[in-house]
């Protein structure tokens, strides 16, 4: 055991009570030993303030990196749940607008710049028939938003003349204003099959319905009645370019 | 410790500092974390900058530690309120030192403290020898011991004991840490003695 050790012993009190009283006596008497207890002391006192100095440049190191927030579990699940919602709405909200969607969009502009005022001039036969005046009772019913009651009057004349072209158009775009698309395209398409007509929405205004409907297949089936419009030079032609290009 | 919560309670930390080991410093850290919110307290109550508050709260937590590690925090008031307390006496102190230009009662520990711990007959033979001593000088020799000897020194400093030593700095035994030790304070003691005896040199 060298002198550090058994200073360090007295000074910790690890020596017997024989053993201190005997060192005390050697420190009094020994100007070495004495000197080695006065040097165990300062270096230890030192080491203590050199320690003390670097643990507080680790704290104020500490103190300048930055706060992290200390979050309970909840706090953290409603923070993950808020990122996620935030992500879902910058999603819908932001993300590139999607070719049908966008196409839909163009059929709204077209039923409300097209379909909600329709002319009294068309008619399913001669000015003064029974069935014309139907005709422009159903259109003067769709005029003042009375759809229901337009669509009861297109399919009461379509009861009587099933293949009456106005009829068939008008039935179909009221329907197509109900969302009520599988009629309306029930409507359009039989007026499409109508070949002895000079001018013929109906392949187009099925399309159009179609891309309002979006089911898995309707979006291509558009496309190909699109197709059929513009080779066919139809009604609508210029319309449907426009949408078979959002559609690409 | 509360469900759903990882924040550690005052009651956490205390036994991790006085566990001791790599423990230690990590709850050390924590108890800094937590309560260094007084800095800005501070700043708004004593009217002091901030950095004033933050070297009041550095040292406040230090002292903690210390009274921590040494058994002298018994948990008869809670660790917050114990810690306020010494932080107020520490802003205050820093506001006596601004207007006064004194320095504070409650400054890092003197060399006193360290005598105080001797036995009452080994300080009258010191005392002596310890004013007389080159302090300045000894902190030089102790940053110029190498990093091994220092570091294990410094942890000596801190309160670690021989095990914890040989925990943190990878030894086998506290033995074996404990001899390492030893021998650092003699190669210090060497070169300080060594320092004394050439002329012209501190």
């Amino acid at each position: 055991m060298n002198d550090l050790e058994i200073i360090e012993n007295y000074v910790t009190g690890k020596l017997s009570e024989d053993e201190q009283t005997r060192f005390e006596a050697v420190l009094r008497t020994d100007p070495a030993v004495a000197d080695a207890l006065a040097f165990y002391v300062l270096a230890k006192h030192t080491a203590k303030v050199e320690a003390r100095a670097e643990r507080r440049a680790e704290l104020d190191a500490l103190r300048r990196a930055p706060v992290r927030l200390q979050w309970s579990a909840p706090m953290r699940w409603a923070a993950a749940a808020s990122v996620a919602l935030l992500l879902g709405l910058g999603w819908v909200f932001l993300r590139p607008e999607d070719s049908t969607l966008a196409a839909s969009r163009m059929v709204d502009e077209y039923v409300a710049g097209h379909f909600t005022q329709l002319p009294t001039t068309m008619d399913g036969g001669s000015s003064g028939s029974p069935t014309a005046d139907s005709v422009k009772l159903g259109i003067g019913l769709l005029n003042s938003d009375k759809l229901a009651d337009a669509d009861a009057v297109m399919k009461d004349i379509l009861k009587r003349q099933p293949l009456n072209d106005d009829a068939l158009k008008v039935a179909g775009i009221v329907s197509l204003r109900r969302g009520n698309y599988d009629n309306a395209i029930t409507f359009f398409h039989r007026l499409s099959q109508r070949t002895d007509l000079y001018s013929n929405p109906g392949l187009f205004y099925e399309s159009l319905t179609l891309l309002k409907r979006n089911r898995p297949m309707d979006k291509e089936q558009a496309k190909k009645l699109l197709e059929d419009v513009i080779k066919r030079n139809l009604e609508g032609k210029q319309e449907a370019e426009a949408l078979l290009k959002e559609l690409q | 410790m509360p469900l759903f919560s990882r924040k550690p309670t005052d009651a956490d930390l205390i036994a991790g500092i006085r566990a001791g080991g790599s423990q230690r410093r990590l709850c050390e850290n924590k108890l800094y974390e937590k309560y260094r919110y007084f800095v800005a307290e501070g700043v708004r109550k004593h009217r002091l900058d901030e950095e004033d508050c933050a070297s009041a709260y550095s040292d406040t937590i230090l002292s903690v530690f210390e009274s921590i590690t040494s058994g002298r925090f018994e948990g008869r008031s809670e660790l917050k309120t114990y810690l306020y307390q010494i932080f107020t006496n520490k802003c205050v102190d820093a506001i006596r030192k601004k207007t006064t230009n004194r320095s504070s009662v409650h400054d890092a520990f003197s060399l006193d403290d360290s005598l105080m711990q001797l036995p009452d007959a080994a300080r009258s033979v010191v005392q002596g020898l310890i004013d007389q001593s080159d302090v300045e000088n000894l902190h030089r020799h102790l940053k110029e011991l190498g990093d091994k000897c220092r570091t294990m020194l410094l942890l000596m400093g801190e309160g670690y004991s021989d095990d914890e030593i040989a925990q943190t700095m990878t030894y086998n035994s506290a033995a074996v840490a404990k001899t390492s030790r030893l021998r650092c304070l003699e190669k210090l003691r060497e070169s300080y003695r060594k320092s004394h005896e050439r002329p012209g040199n501190n």
